[in-house]
């Protein structure tokens, strides 16, 4: 081993040393982080299970545990009780209202984005390019721009306070998840496979039914999934658009219930159940298909 | 007499071909025509209205409409209340580069993580797929002044939700932050999976640094995704609406451009007025965006 050779092993073994030491250093950092991520969640189910004057009263150092856990929100905010009866309060309805929207939007816009993203991925027909700009570049436009006229207009037809103005515009597709599955389809379905059915005498739509759709469907349900938390964490359309409270959607409700409680003195764990109960679907749905959330994440990552 | 078919199947063929040819742009067109529609009724006719309105006076509460030309325009950029939203949406785009960055620093880790890769993924994932009213609500309790969690454990005694214009910058920004760590981190993990480790290999052979793979090697393959988080974190930022309206209540440190619209246009009725605050909201974006695509073509190409 001559001296140079040397002196490269010396430096390995030290950089070795350092990138462990590096390795412990962030990974007591990661952890901490990781902590911190879970801890507004466990706050909230701590918060939760306390009376509302244990939550305000003393230093929350010496109060953090419940000292006499209160089960009886996480079912009330369901059922109500004396303080919040189910005419003010009703997170069961709030779901339905939500899952109403979600059932006609997500499906039907679901079929037109698809079904777009592969006329642009794969068919040929003039000013192609220019729409497909023209849709990128209204992506960029602030909802805060087209809102006024929507509501006017949606207004003139009697539509506010119905579930109509946060359902028709999704019929009409999603251009974010029209650009993925464009992406998507250009490069796993390959031309071949388009040509071979259209000889065998397919027509573009059984084309797009029995060869596309197949080949993309875990971007779709990625995609769709991501429309669907969107659709259930979405508060500003609904909150200009609905006051009626029964047609409350699930984040409208959260929202005004912390509106009245303000006012008044503010029961915190009732609040607390209230926002842990409305998170808790979409964050095990997130859980269980983890997979399908990071894989579009991550595409949409590359396409960018 | 051969001869003669080949020609007339080879210009049956070719007249088939050509019936092919329109067939496929009329698909095409069809196709694609629900989404074009829903920009051209949602977004742009919507966007050539409030442009319109922005010119006038209009208010259908006190039933007034004139020209009004740029008066609007003029008397906005006069009024303290959108300067000061202005400066605060800018303000508060800060919580971009750092959750950005910190995003960067775990994915980093992550990726050279063997084992309790996807439980931190998940965990650190959580936020995004959580609704921002059961967060801001959650956040509002730990910063709240009277025994917080936050001023009990540091001993403090800080107004965050007061009429302080700072502190509840920096509450909303330590929120957002926190928020988007998880987002950032897939993305860059998407891309730093794809390189390869013999790159990092060499360099250490060769008797690099650590840092120095790190410089020469992560950054530059990172560059396209810091672009694509940052451009969409702006232009999502500048249309925060949530954090001054739920989160900081209306104070004034915290409102920003959209609530100064929703303010102005849905509550005070004044659409004329209101118009004009969302186009120059939607020119900003457009500059902005215009200013990071020919920024980050300059930077890609210096790279090369």
């Amino acid at each position: 081993m001559n001296y140079q050779e040397h002196k490269m092993m010396s430096n390995y073994k030290k950089n070795k040393a350092a990138n462990k030491a590096w390795f412990i250093i962030s990974t007591i950092f990661v952890c901490f982080g990781a902590f911190l991520m879970l801890f507004p969640y466990f706050y909230m189910i701590i918060c939760a299970l306390k009376t509302p004057q244990e939550v305000i009263s003393g230093s929350i150092i010496n109060n953090f545990w419940p000292s006499d856990p209160v089960w009886s929100n996480f079912i009330d905010v369901f059922c109500g009780n004396e303080r919040y009866p189910l005419s003010s309060f009703n997170l069961l309805d709030a779901m339905k209202n939500t899952l109403i929207i979600e059932v006609l939007v997500v499906p039907i816009g679901t079929f037109v984005s698809t079904l777009a993203a592969f006329a642009f991925a794969k068919m040929r027909f003039k000013f192609k390019n220019v729409i497909l700009i023209m849709l990128l570049v209204s992506m960029m436009i602030p909802y805060a721009a087209v809102m006024l006229p929507q509501y006017r207009v949606f207004s003139d037809m009697g539509l506010v306070n119905t579930l109509w103005p946060l359902i028709i515009p999704g019929f009409f597709g999603n251009v974010g998840m029209m650009l993925f599955l464009i992406t998507t389809i250009k490069n796993v379905v390959p031309d071949s496979l388009i040509e071979e059915s259209r000889v065998e005498g397919a027509s573009w739509f059984r084309t797009f039914i029995r060869v596309v759709v197949p080949l993309i469907k875990p971007a779709i349900v990625a995609q769709v999934l991501f429309w669907f938390v969107g659709i259930w964490n979405d508060f500003f359309g609904p909150s200009v658009y609905l006051t009626d409270p029964s047609l409350k959607t699930v984040q409208v409700a959260i929202m005004m219930l912390n509106a009245t409680a303000s006012q008044a003195s503010i029961d915190m764990p009732f609040l607390m159940a209230a926002a842990f109960m409305s998170s808790l679907p979409v964050i095990l749905m997130f859980i269980i298909m983890n997979k399908a959330f990071v894989q579009t994440n991550a595409m949409s990552g590359i396409k960018g | 007499m051969p001869a003669e078919l080949d020609l007339r199947y080879t210009k049956k063929l070719h007249k088939r071909r050509m019936t092919d040819k329109t067939r496929e742009a009329i698909f095409g067109y069809v196709f694609i025509a629900v989404p074009v529609i829903g920009f051209l009724v949602f977004t742009l006719s919507a966007l050539g209205y409030s442009l319109f309105m922005s010119f006038t006076n209009f208010n259908p509460i006190k039933n007034v409409f004139t020209f009004v030309g740029f008066d609007n325009y003029t008397s906005i950029f006069k009024d303290d209340f959108f300067i000061t939203a202005f400066g605060n949406t800018w303000i508060m785009l800060l919580s971009i580069p750092i959750g950005t960055f910190l995003g960067f620093l775990l994915a980093i880790y992550l990726n050279k993580l063997a084992r309790g890769r996807v439980i931190l993924m998940i965990l650190y994932y959580l936020p995004a797929v959580t609704s921002s009213i059961a967060i801001m609500l959650v956040f509002r309790d730990i910063f709240r002044s009277d025994n917080g969690l936050i001023n009990s454990l540091f001993g403090m005694d800080l107004k965050w939700l007061g009429a302080d214009p700072w502190l509840i910058k920096i509450a909303i920004i330590i929120k957002n932050v926190w928020g988007s760590i998880g987002g950032s981190m897939i993305l860059y993990l998407a891309i730093l999976t794809t390189i390869p480790k013999s790159y990092y290999e060499s360099a250490r052979v060769s008797g690099a640094k650590p840092l120095h793979g790190f410089v020469d090697i992560t950054m530059p393959m990172a560059n396209s995704t810091t672009f694509y988080i940052i451009t969409t974190g702006i232009m999502a930022g500048l249309q925060s609406y949530a954090d001054s309206a739920i989160f900081g209540n209306g104070l004034p440190g915290s409102r920003t451009i959209v609530y100064y619209i929703w303010q102005n246009g849905i509550n005070a009725a004044q659409y004329g007025y209101a118009s004009a605050a969302s186009m120059i909201l939607a020119f900003m974006i457009l500059i902005i965006t215009i200013f990071l695509f020919r920024f980050s073509s300059m930077f890609r190409s210096n790279i090369k």
